[in-house]
């Protein structure tokens, strides 16, 4: 029983992890569409 | 303190100098595909594998490569260590590894951390040491070589030609293993034989000891685990004793070459990253912050542990440093390494990430202790880790530039590249999920009665020993300060998972980091770039690295160590 729920427990940590890697990109992706001028029209240095 | 120690000392630190620039120069070969001796071998691992190593990849494909790499061979060896007793190569008949032990086992040695809450030669088998231990030995450390190179590649790329790709990570794990891993640790496996390191496959002898008693020898290969154990800054014993067992750490050589072969990789691996940079001036800058930060560490520990304890000496015990006696605190202490080499070991192995122990931390003065606790608290950048310490060091110049950046009143560049929100968004996950796995399981272990049950030491020192296990096992180095009973279902999952947050969490921003940054287009320098060169910029490294574990870990470090050395100065021990 224990057995099963360490083994679960590690492929369910990697998932996360696989989840992090995609939120990590996304977060990549949503930087690079802000463009330089939508931070300077926002006064952000670009 | 004696000049014997210090002259020890410098010579070690001389030969971490001298190794960086030839094995610097050999890793960029390997890693740029230039070195080819075992190349038949290389393709032919490639065609079993169905890798194309050509395929350059993008930095999320990397590291769903790398994390499933992980995955796999983390269930192998628990699953393995479960069914040890019904598989072959153990002849003193081990049963099988429990299953908490054996989660956090795999978990450990699948992050490169190697803590052990067993003692190997009373619960591992042969098999178990040989096919999934010393394998991890190599595959982690291999992993961690390859995400320090992709991250360099992601630094020193142009953003038009690399689109976030960061080179090949089946090809990166591979070659670091087949190139540098197996021979270096093939070779000096061999010296270790030669200075009396045991390797055998025989049963345990029984002997009979001068007063008559019954005694069991354990045996086993332990020369070819030794050495990778090292180079690749694993850590995990053979033996309970680690490298105070004399079959592991026999002579003043192989303690020599121990703490030698824990700096090497990670040394040259700063020259790497000057040459692929195309900066080397960059890559000595970075080597000497770490020696900088190493210099201090050993200099402190040794002088607490040569000081030794005032209480001891008010009860009689006799601590000057004579031709017969090396004085100063021995407890814990093998004495044929003394006080300068157990103080040089234990900031060698937690400046790295590598977790053996030659001596028994739990035994060093507070302030003595206070060092490798402060080492893995700073993220193992010290050197560091194989691969680790580059890029956790990577990490802090980003955060550095950036410092540097808002100082200024400029939008900081690393080495012609802008670093913008994303950028440091990714530093500080690094930055805090490690601080946060440190200090969130120590914080719920002191309070928890699970967790309080595995103390062995009230008082400071009890909070030391939590706090240690956390920083130990989240930094991925392994040692422990002992006198904590860690094999425990509430310490075994715990400090399981930590290790795995640890590594992996880390991990995931870092590659980010790599892909973000081959995205974009150096600009030329110009005369108001700050320089990534020189003392300045390494100073302010430095001070970046000490601030930041200053700001996170010294609430807890002084209701630990510093509030035990006042303590202990006014006469009370724990």
């Amino acid at each position: 029983m224990l057995d099963a729920i360490y083994v679960l427990a590690t492929i369910a940590f990697f998932a996360l992890m696989l989840a992090y890697v995609g939120a990590c990109a996304s977060i990549g992706r949503g930087a690079e569409s802000r463009s330089p001028s939508d931070h300077a029209s926002r006064g952000i240095a670009p | 303190m004696t000049a014997n120690g210090w002259l020890q000392i410098a010579l070690f630190a001389l030969c971490a100098l001298l190794v960086a620039k030839p094995l610097g120069l050999y890793l960029v070969r390997v890693y740029d595909g230039t070195v080819g001796w075992l190349r038949p071998v290389e393709r032919l691992v490639y065609r079993v594998c169905g890798v194309d190593p050509a395929e350059d990849q993008h930095w999320t494909r990397y590291a769903t490569g790398m994390l499933l790499f992980s995955l796999a061979s983390m269930l192998l060896t628990y699953v393995v260590l479960r069914l040890q007793h019904v598989l072959p190569l153990n002849p003193q008949g081990m049963a099988a590894v429990p299953d908490r032990q054996a989660f956090e086992t795999a978990a450990s040695f699948t992050t490169n951390t190697n803590w052990q809450s067993y003692g190997g030669e009373t619960t591992m088998s042969y098999f178990s040491q040989m096919t999934q231990l010393a394998f991890h030995n190599f595959g982690s450390a291999a992993v961690g070589m390859a995400l320090a190179v992709a991250l360099v590649r992601g630094i020193a790329r142009r953003g038009s030609e690399a689109r976030g790709r960061i080179g090949n990570f089946w090809a990166d794990l591979v070659r670091g293993t087949l190139y540098v891993l197996l021979p270096i640790s093939l070779a000096f496996a061999l010296l270790f034989v030669q200075q009396g390191v045991i390797q055998n496959f025989r049963p345990y002898l029984e002997i009979t000891t001068l007063e008559g008693a019954t005694q069991t020898i354990a045996m086993g290969p332990v020369a070819s685990q030794e050495a990778i154990k090292q180079l690749g800054t694993n850590g995990g014993g053979f033996f309970n004793a680690n490298a105070a067992h004399p079959f592991e750490n026999p002579t003043p050589w192989t303690n020599f070459w121990s703490m030698l072969l824990i700096f090497a990789i990670p040394s040259a691996l700063t020259w790497l990253l000057g040459r692929m940079v195309g900066k080397q001036r960059h890559g000595w800058a970075v080597w000497a912050a770490m020696f900088a930060l190493f210099a201090a560490g050993v200099t402190v520990a040794y002088w607490a542990e040569a000081r030794g304890n005032p209480i001891h000496v008010a009860r009689g015990v006799d601590a000057a440093t004579t031709a017969l006696s090396p004085g100063g605190n021995m407890e814990g202490k093998e004495v044929r390494f003394g006080i300068a080499n157990s103080a040089l070991y234990a900031t060698v192995t937690t400046a790295a990430s590598c977790g053996a122990v030659n001596a028994m931390h739990d035994s060093f003065t507070p302030l003595g202790g206070l060092v490798p606790l402060l080492n893995m608290q700073l993220g193992e950048v010290i050197f560091g880790g194989v691969g680790a310490g580059l890029y956790g060091m990577l990490i802090f110049v980003v955060l550095t530039v950036f410092i540097a950046g808002l100082m200024v009143g400029r939008t900081p560049e690393y080495l012609g590249k802008k670093i913008q929100a994303r950028e440091v968004q990714m530093t500080m996950l690094y930055v805090l999920a490690a601080a946060a796995s440190i200090l969130v399981f120590t914080a719920v272990s002191s309070v928890s009665p699970l967790g309080l049950q595995g103390l062995n030491n009230a008082g400071p020192h009890g909070l030391s020993e939590i706090l240690y296990a956390y920083s130990s096992t989240t930094g991925n180095n392994g040692s422990a300060f002992a006198g904590l009973t860690g094999s425990t279902y509430w310490y075994n999952t715990q400090l399981g998972v930590a290790t795995l947050v640890g590594r992996f969490a880390l991990i995931v921003p870092m590659l980010a980091l790599a892909g973000f940054l081959a995205e974009k287009e150096p600009a030329a320098e110009t005369a108001g770039t700050f320089p990534v060169t020189g003392p300045l910029f390494t100073s302010l490294l430095v001070g970046v690295v000490l601030i930041v574990g200053a700001l996170t870990f010294f609430p807890a470090l002084a209701l630990g160590p510093v509030v035990e050395h006042y303590l202990m100065g006014a006469g009370r021990l724990f």
